[in-house]
């Protein structure tokens, strides 16, 4: 599944490109209940409690920056299984600046196996863009709070 | 007075007397003390290496005792298992996966919800690989290979073909007119009520007892003799009360053998019983034909040749339930109710990422796939031809005169009279006033189309010298005995699903002995006390064991004969069957009763003469039975949302000697709804990772009473010659008969917008998209 979106932040690019690459504020943007640990400075581990429909439980995972290019351009991919499911990310994050703004362009290719993929079919690309939505909403209003 | 309840009675079923009331006994009903649950770890991925499987978490969830793993397994070199067609399927894996729901591991626990909380704690690791969804692409030179472990590196199973292909191709060239047409039958699911499961429990002497969801269970207890290496004396097979099975409890699931495993490994009773989703996602599938039909006739009208080639997609490996000279099971009786001179048929087996199946789904073997074929392209020919479609049979029929005959495809059709089925059909429907009426509303922009189905079917495998399953040859077979006080009980090789074989067996034995059909016990399942038989699929009861039933009877009326003979002081010679007792020729008041028989077989037997009144037949059909019918379907179509609404559905079915009519028209309601799900409803599809699309009810949609037409039946009776009571078999004609009627139906009613064919389902979807294409919407 692909997905992309872009938004504008009211930050510069510098802190916009720090906040992406800080694991900790990205953990700060997932509402679900989740935990994480650094492995080092490119992979972390965790799990998060999340679903689809009826479809919820834990799902372990691991994430990792596997391409930085500061300040504009990451590569991330995450893993995750549980549920008798299975996800794998692969997801992209350019950053452009204009006038003080910064514009965040994100893509993700999404595969989804098993139960998920199965009961959740219907309901899955709805949820997955409330998620993300919800993702990059929350990383917007922390970055300008900030 | 006693009703006798013989052939032809509608006497109410037996066994309804506990179904009504709930008190059947299924597999989930067995309770054994200190019995523990099995649960299992299915694999999100179609295709995947395993790197390893945790099982320690698992161990630690409160009231798991045991994880059995592939690894565990293979010391019992039992990690794979033969499949009925020959080919081997993996019990639990070792080091891939080949389709999403595979077991993957399995937990035991001393309860269910232990069970599921241990599944969920054994974390395994995969590998996604590519996977191959699509069966044309898995024969493409750079797909990748998903059987690793044959020898042969590629995803084509088999190539079987029949017929003769060269005259074939000659004649549909000399045609003066000829279709070819693509058609996807596409993978559905029996969805029995009662998923499967099974109770696998070791005595102290080390006798292994399975209760389980299975339609053949001698032959499952041979199976497991030989792949397992137990003494065949040390296993009981006992199939109770079975919820519906329609093919899908034939094979042999892996999750039976583990819970075998599990009873051996704990020491304890283990049960296994899949939920809805396990059943829809793994277990057997049916259909799934990607065919290219081309049929030709001359101008006149008369059919000359046709041609079939399909692609059969079997999943990860080839687990079909086909006799084992047919891969592609009896699809060659393509021909179906028309004479052709030339026809030709090839089937090429393909290897993809999906369970395994290719079962037949309430089909015989593969018949629907054949009597829908046939039925479409007629259908698209006499409309090439601009013949009504009811008259272009009626032109082409076999004549009833040329039966026994022998088919282009091999097949000698036992009996058939095919033109007063149609006729009888569009007479109840008033066709010629439908023509008139469509003709009416399409002036007025209104659809409505008409659809014909004449299908033959063909049943009650079979004949040892063609027919077998692992060498089984499949015959069937019953065991009478008859108490002193002139009461039976029977036993049969053969085992119910819900058809009714307590009523229709007792019914055929009240007519051959004279004893009342509730005075006659009917035992099947129980491979410590029936005698041997092949089971119970591809309407082959009535066939086979219905006919041993006869049988069996008619022996134990020699043995009768010679003791009515002692009692009346007469001559064997002098007594005559007559009225269901034994009378003196000349003098009918003078005669013996078979209760009064039975009481001298333990009381007054002649001297010299065995005591007891018993026998027993295995029954080897001389041929198959080929019951057939015409239905007609009216359907009228909402020309906004695309909504087909099935107006009338005339069934006229001919099934031979009728045993008894509420159980046959039962069978042909409920498989005229499973041929309209088929139609309109029922598809498993998978999304481009391989991943199911119709895993709940949700998405795999069931007709209910709501979406379910009235159905009218009617008969006609053409008894086969061969068969000691002249029956045929019906369990399954409807389902193969009734899709083709209701795709014909929907396509006549838009074929003057130039549709010739829908793939089923047809979907509102389908019929809008192709009303706003055709502008007329």
């Amino acid at each position: 599944m692909e997905l992309e979106g872009s938004f504008t932040v009211r930050a510069p690019r510098d802190r916009v490109w720090s906040f992406f690459m800080d694991p900790y504020a990205l953990s700060s943007c997932i509402s679900d209940p989740h935990a994480f640990e650094v492995v080092d400075e490119n992979h972390f581990k965790g799990w998060v409690k999340a679903g689809v429909a009826f479809i919820k439980g834990t799902f372990n995972g691991s994430a990792a920056i596997v391409e930085r290019k500061p300040p504009d351009h990451a590569r991330i991919t995450a893993h995750g299984a549980g549920m008798g499911s299975a996800f794998d990310v692969e997801s992209t994050v350019d950053l452009s600046e204009a006038g003080g703004d910064t514009t965040v362009r994100w893509k993700a290719n999404v595969v989804l196996n098993g139960t998920i993929a199965t009961v959740g079919a219907r309901l899955l690309k709805g949820t997955i863009d409330k998620k993300s939505n919800e993702f990059f909403e929350n990383a917007r209003k922390k970055l300008e709070t900030a | 007075m006693t009703v006798l309840g013989g052939i032809g009675q509608p006497i109410k079923r037996k066994e309804d007397a506990r179904f009504i009331r709930g008190k059947g006994n299924y597999v989930d009903d067995v309770q054994l003390p200190g019995m523990l649950y099995l649960d299992i770890v299915r694999s999100p991925y179609a295709h995947a290496l395993i790197k390893y499987i945790d099982i320690e978490k698992a161990l630690k969830v409160p009231g798991v005792l045991a994880v059995i793993r592939g690894k565990d397994l293979e010391a019992a070199k039992l990690a794979w298992m033969p499949t009925l067609m020959s080919d081997k399927q993996m019990v639990l894996p070792i080091e891939r996966v080949m389709f999403q729901g595979q077991e993957v591991a399995a937990v035991v626990a001393d309860s269910r919800y232990a069970a599921a909380d241990g599944v969920a704690a054994v974390q395994v690791e995969y590998e996604a690989m590519e996977p191959v969804v699509n069966p044309m692409k898995a024969l493409e030179k750079d797909a990748p290979v998903i059987r690793w472990d044959k020898e042969n590196k590629t995803n084509h199973i088999w190539h079987w073909e029949v017929g003769d292909r060269k005259a074939t191709d000659a004649a549909l060239k000399a045609s003066d007119v000829t279709v070819t047409q693509d058609l996807y039958i596409p993978r559905i699911h029996v969805s029995s009520i009662e998923t499967c499961g099974c109770v696998a429990a070791f005595d102290a002497m080390g006798k292994l007892t399975v209760w389980m969801t299975t339609q053949a269970p001698h032959a499952i207890r041979t199976v497991f003799a030989l792949v397992a290496g137990l003494p065949e004396q040390k296993i009981r097979i006992i199939s109770p009360d079975i919820g519906g099975g329609f093919g899908g409890k034939v094979p042999v699931y892996p999750g039976y053998v583990i819970a075998v495993v599990a009873a051996l490994k704990t020491g304890h009773p283990v049960k296994w019983v899949e939920d809805r989703t396990e059943n829809l996602q793994s277990d057997s599938f049916a259909r799934d034909y990607h065919i290219t039909a081309e049929i030709g006739a001359t101008k006149g009208g008369k059919l000359t040749a046709l041609k079939v080639k399909t692609i059969a997609d079997h999943g990860y490996t080839d687990a079909a339930a086909n006799p084992s000279k047919f891969p592609a099971g009896l699809f060659h009786i393509v021909t179906g109710s028309y004479p052709f001179e030339k026809a030709f048929v090839e089937v090429d087996g393909v290897y993809t990422n999906k369970p395994p199946g290719g079962i037949a789904y309430r089909c015989s073997f593969r018949v629907t796939e054949a009597a829908y074929t046939i039925e479409r392209l007629i259908d698209i020919l006499a409309g090439k031809l601009g013949m009504d479609p009811a008259e272009f049979r009626m032109k082409n029929f076999i004549p009833q005169q040329a039966f026994p005959y022998k088919s282009a495809l091999g097949w000698e059709y036992d009996s058939g009279n095919y033109g007063p089925a149609l006729r009888k059909a569009m007479d109840i429907i008033g066709y010629e006033s439908l023509r008139k009426e469509q003709v009416e509303k399409r002036k007025r922009g209104e659809l409505m189309g008409i659809g014909i189905s004449s299908f033959t079917e063909i049943v009650g495998a079979g004949p040892s010298h063609t027919f077998d399953i692992l060498g089984l040859k499949m015959f069937d077979s019953c065991e009478v005995r008859i108490h002193p006080t002139g009461k039976a009980i029977a036993r049969f090789g053969t085992k119910s699903q819900g058809q009714g074989h307590e009523t229709t067996y007792a019914q055929i034995l009240a007519e051959e002995l004279g004893i009342p059909a509730e005075d006659i016990a009917v035992e099947e399942g129980d491979t410590d006390t029936a005698p041997y038989g092949l089971g119970t699929y591809a309407s082959r009861s009535t066939p086979t064991a219905g006919a041993a039933a006869a049988m069996a009877a008619r022996k134990i009326r020699e043995k009768a004969k010679l003791i009515a003979a002692h009692l009346l002081e007469v001559s064997p010679g002098d007594l005559e069957w007559k009225d269901h007792k034994f009378s003196v020729k000349g003098l009918p008041s003078k005669g013996k009763t078979m209760q009064e028989i039975a009481f001298a077989a333990y009381t007054n037997h002649p001297q010299g003469m065995e005591a007891g009144l018993e026998a027993s037949d295995y029954y080897d059909p001389p041929n198959l039975t080929f019951p057939f019918g015409s239905y007609i379907c009216v359907v009228d179509i909402d020309k906004e949302t695309g909504e087909v609404k099935v107006r009338r559905f005339v069934a006229v079915d001919d099934c031979g000697t009728i045993i008894n009519p509420m159980i046959v028209e039962g069978q042909i309601h409920g498989g005229l709804t499973m041929g309209f799900a088929a139609a309109m409803l029922e598809e498993i599809q998978y999304d481009e990772n391989g991943n199911i699309q119709g895993g709940t009810f949700m998405d795999y949609l069931l007709p209910t009473a709501v979406e379910t037409p009235k159905w009218e039946t009617a008969k006609t009776t053409t008894p086969s010659p061969h068969h000691p009571i002249g029956a045929k078999g019906v369990g399954e004609s409807a389902t193969v008969g009734a899709p083709a009627a209701i795709v014909n139906a929907v396509v006549d009613a838009l074929s003057h917008l130039g549709v010739t064919h829908i793939d089923i389902p047809i979907t509102p979807w389908k019929v809008w998209s192709l009303l706003q294409e055709k502008g007329a919407a």
